[in-house]
């Protein structure tokens, strides 16, 4: 999941406009380096990185450096991670152009609070002033560790949302949180409630500092698409059966106008998983879903857990899916938008 | 287990496609900078006015005052400098020679004249670009073709102030098939035998235009001229039938792609205009043009395809399903009248005065037309917040010219010898497409830009 400072720019590419907000190719290899397989740009057996949340480290869109915090599982000494096991622990991996992340990473954040339950995961990171805000799912809600982007990070006690005692999504845990920060300086913290394993929702709360929050409307901010109900393409839904991990990205288009992106892992009622994107004009009110998902319509491999980072004329997208057709282990995949962008040359051998 | 080579196929597909379907792209020159440098530096309005050989395009009628017979040739160039949020679109410029013959007579008494008039494109005779209908292009601009246009004209005068003319123009047109047949041995791509077909026919498409010409004695005269629609059909097909070898497996193939697609549209026009000529030497025009537009179809392609392929027992290969038909949404173009003033005042230089042939007052040798005009075409393409985008801008085009004419230089040449020069400058102010839905791939954009044009007409009447 992506936490942005800085609104991000909609550029023209080449001679023809495109929002730079998908749909997204994968990367290809010669886009990557540090000896990864495209588009695989995080796969450790040791530690079986997922659900990254990619960090643009001076929140300037121009540059590439960014770090990814991923949840990992850390097996004992000796032992290789069970890959059923639910992350325990947060890991930083650091890289150069944007993508090509490093081999070796470096821990963050261990489960240590009772409310953590023993487990932490789903980070989202957003850069705030010189700190960096690590938002973070656990089994009690939604914490927060706060430090610099190399660490170390300082936990809050208690979560900063955790389930609700009244509403649309009462008694239910948050997870996946995804965060960015208005114009006005507000945040917004999007998260997912799901009523199974199989069927989420989207919320969304706002708060000023980060520590605290307050849920926001009356229900849920994105639900599945109701599978009664024609889509505006015609063609079959391709989230009625569950939509989770939000990515929000604030954008501008090249006309002016404030646009609130938000990317998510969608799921039809057959299961089959691709990434999705749905807007507000503004901050404000109902989003509005795109015609088609921006990721994983050719493919097997089940993408979820999106996380965008603007770059101007181009925006990546980090996903973690299946490692191949037969091999349910996770990667972090990339991808691309607009598919004509050209990137800059991949750092590392 | 074979790996997938399904995406392969269609990507090689898409390329077939893609190579046969697009190149560069212009628009369809008389309608859009005009005929001639005459007609050219007075904005197009000479509707009422034209007794050269451009009169085949703008009124055939007129040719009926042709004074004698005319040869004509020139050139003309445009340069676009349109751009999409502040980026140069390049948007193909438009260059090509322009021609043609004017031959009057008179039959049982009755004044009468032949055109032909033609504008042949630089860069081919017939090109055509098929886009998405999402994919933006300045539509009345980039993505309509390129082709050589032809007009044959016949005019008669049946009595003193009136004159009729009528005829039918030509533009180029091609329709193609593409096949490639044999086998590709993936492993071994120099070892592969393919043969390759091409089969495309140049032919042409027709649309027909008439007038009508009132002369006012002492006042100028009146035209009404109709032109009529007209639509290129592209259709391609395009068929790879061959076996694929890979590690030993061979793997007949079948791939089958059809497209259908409209394009070149030219909207019917009627034109009324006035041509006030109580001044001496002085020509002042008004060019009235209701465009069709409305009628407009889209150039979106129909696409078809269909991949089949005999896979060995146990291979797993999962072959991607037939594309869905293109839901083509209409582009709701809305009709147009457009306004067109020009102006020509002639001054007599220097020489002797002498009787010209066809020209009832006596000329000076050397003469100095000088031209000016006003075209202001307003968009027909409505807001673009939806799936399609058809861009465009209103256009305002300012428009000068001279001709310097020598009437009559030798005996052997009692008519006159004129060349003619015109400047084009149009200005397509910012216009602002804003997305009904945020989620769009493409996103909100601006659109403007800029045209200068230029061009020279050498004219010989004898």
């Amino acid at each position: 999941m992506l936490a942005c400072a800085t609104l991000g720019e909609e550029l023209s590419t080449g001679v023809l406009p495109n929002a730079a907000a998908g749909p997204f190719r994968e990367l290809r290899q010669a886009e990557v380096g540090n000896l990864r397989s495209a588009p695989n740009v995080l796969e450790d057996a040791r530690v079986l990185p997922r659900d990254a949340a990619i960090l643009d480290r001076d929140g300037d869109p121009s540059t590439l450096p960014a770090t990814a915090f991923v949840a990992a599982t850390v097996p004992p000494e000796g032992e290789d991670p069970d890959p059923e096991a639910p992350p325990n622990a947060i890991v930083r991996y650091g890289a150069e152009d944007g993508r090509s992340f490093e081999r070796t990473a470096t821990p963050v954040l261990v489960p240590e609070l009772p409310w953590e339950g023993g487990t932490v995961g789903a980070p989202a990171a957003l850069l705030y002033g010189a700190e960096v805000l690590l938002f973070y799912a656990a089994e009690g809600g939604i914490g927060l560790a706060v430090g610099p982007a190399d660490g170390p990070f300082v936990k809050q006690p208690e979560p900063v949302l955790g389930p609700a005692a009244s509403g649309w999504d009462a008694g239910r845990v948050p997870t996946s949180p995804g965060v960015v920060r208005l114009e006005s300086g507000e945040l917004r913290l999007f998260y997912a409630v799901c009523d199974s394993a199989e069927r989420c929702s989207i919320g969304e709360a706002k708060g000023s500092d980060g520590r605290t929050f307050s849920r926001v409307g009356d229900g849920a901010a994105l639900a599945p698409w109701p599978g009664d109900v024609a889509t505006e393409s015609g063609d079959p839904p391709y989230d009625d059966g569950s939509v989770a991990a939000p990515a929000p990205w604030l954008a501008r288009s090249a006309t002016g106008r404030t646009l609130l992106r938000l990317y998510y892992g969608a799921t039809d009622s057959a299961g089959r998983r691709t990434v999705a994107l749905a807007s507000r004009d503004g901050t404000e009110g109902p989003f509005v879903r795109a015609l088609a998902p921006v990721f994983g319509t050719q493919g097997t491999l089940s993408p979820r857990e999106p996380a965008v980072v603007p770059h101007g004329d181009f925006t990546l997208l980090f996903v973690t899916q299946d490692a191949d057709r037969k091999d349910p282990t996770l990667v972090v995949a990339a991808g691309v938008a607009p598919g004509s962008a050209v990137l800059p040359a991949p750092a590392g051998p | 287990m074979a790996p997938s080579r399904a995406p392969v196929l269609w990507s090689a597909a898409a390329v077939i496609a893609v190579v046969v379907t697009t190149s560069d792209a212009r628009a369809h020159e008389p309608d859009s900078h005009g005929l001639g440098s005459r007609g050219a530096a007075m904005a197009g309005a000479v509707g009422a006015d034209a007794t050269d050989f451009s009169g085949t395009y703008y009124n055939p009628a007129a040719l009926a005052s042709a004074p004698g017979v005319e040869l004509a040739i020139g050139y003309v160039a445009v340069d676009n400098g349109l751009s999409l949020n502040g980026r140069d679109s390049d948007v193909a410029s438009v260059r090509g020679l322009t021609g043609g013959i004017v031959a009057p007579g008179e039959l049982f008494g009755i004044p009468f004249a032949l055109g032909v008039a033609t504008y042949i494109p630089d860069r081919g005779l017939s090109h055509i670009q098929a886009r998405r209908q999402e994919v933006p292009r300045w539509e009345l601009y980039d993505t309509r073709p390129s082709l050589l246009y032809l007009a044959t004209t016949v005019a008669i005068a049946p009595t003193p102030w009136l004159e009729v003319g009528g005829g039918v123009a030509y533009l180029a047109a091609t329709r193609g098939r593409f096949g490639i047949r044999g086998q590709a041995d993936v492993l071994h791509p120099y070892d592969s035998q393919l043969e390759h077909e091409v089969d495309a026919d140049l032919t042409s498409i027709r649309y027909p235009q008439a007038g009508l010409r009132v002369k006012l004695p002492g006042l100028g005269a009146i035209g009404l001229v109709y032109r009529g629609e007209t639509k290129l059909e592209l259709g391609l097909d395009a068929e790879l039938d061959g076996l694929v070898k890979f590690a030993g497996i061979d793997v007949p193939l079948l791939y089958e792609l059809e497209s259908r697609t409209v394009d070149a549209f030219l909207p019917q026009q009627v034109v009324l205009a006035l041509s006030y000529q109580g001044v001496p030497r002085l020509h002042l025009n008004l060019d009235l043009t209701y465009v069709d537009w409305s009628a407009y179809e889209s150039p979106t392609a129909k696409t078809a395809a269909h991949l089949e392929a005999q896979l060995p027992p146990g291979v797993e290969i999962e072959l991607p399903a037939d594309p869905k038909p293109t839901r083509v949404v209409p582009p709701a173009f809305e009709d147009r009248l457009v306004p067109r003033l020009g102006v020509e005042y002639v001054m007599p230089v220097a020489g002797p005065w002498k009787k010209v042939l066809g020209d009832p007052i006596e000329r000076r040798l050397f003469e100095l037309a000088i031209r000016t005009g006003y075209v202001f075409e307003r968009s027909p393409v409505p807001p673009q917040s939806g799936l399609t985008n058809f861009v465009d801008t209103d256009r305002h085009t300012l428009t000068a010219g001279a001709g310097l004419v020598l009437h009559a230089p030798i005996e052997e040449l009692p008519g006159a010898v004129a060349l003619d020069l015109h400047v084009a400058w149009s200005v397509l102010p910012e216009r602002l497409e804003r997305k009904a839905s945020p989620s769009d791939f493409v996103g909100d954009y601006a659109a403007e830009g800029h045209m200068l044009g230029g061009g020279a007409t050498l004219r010989t009447v004898f």
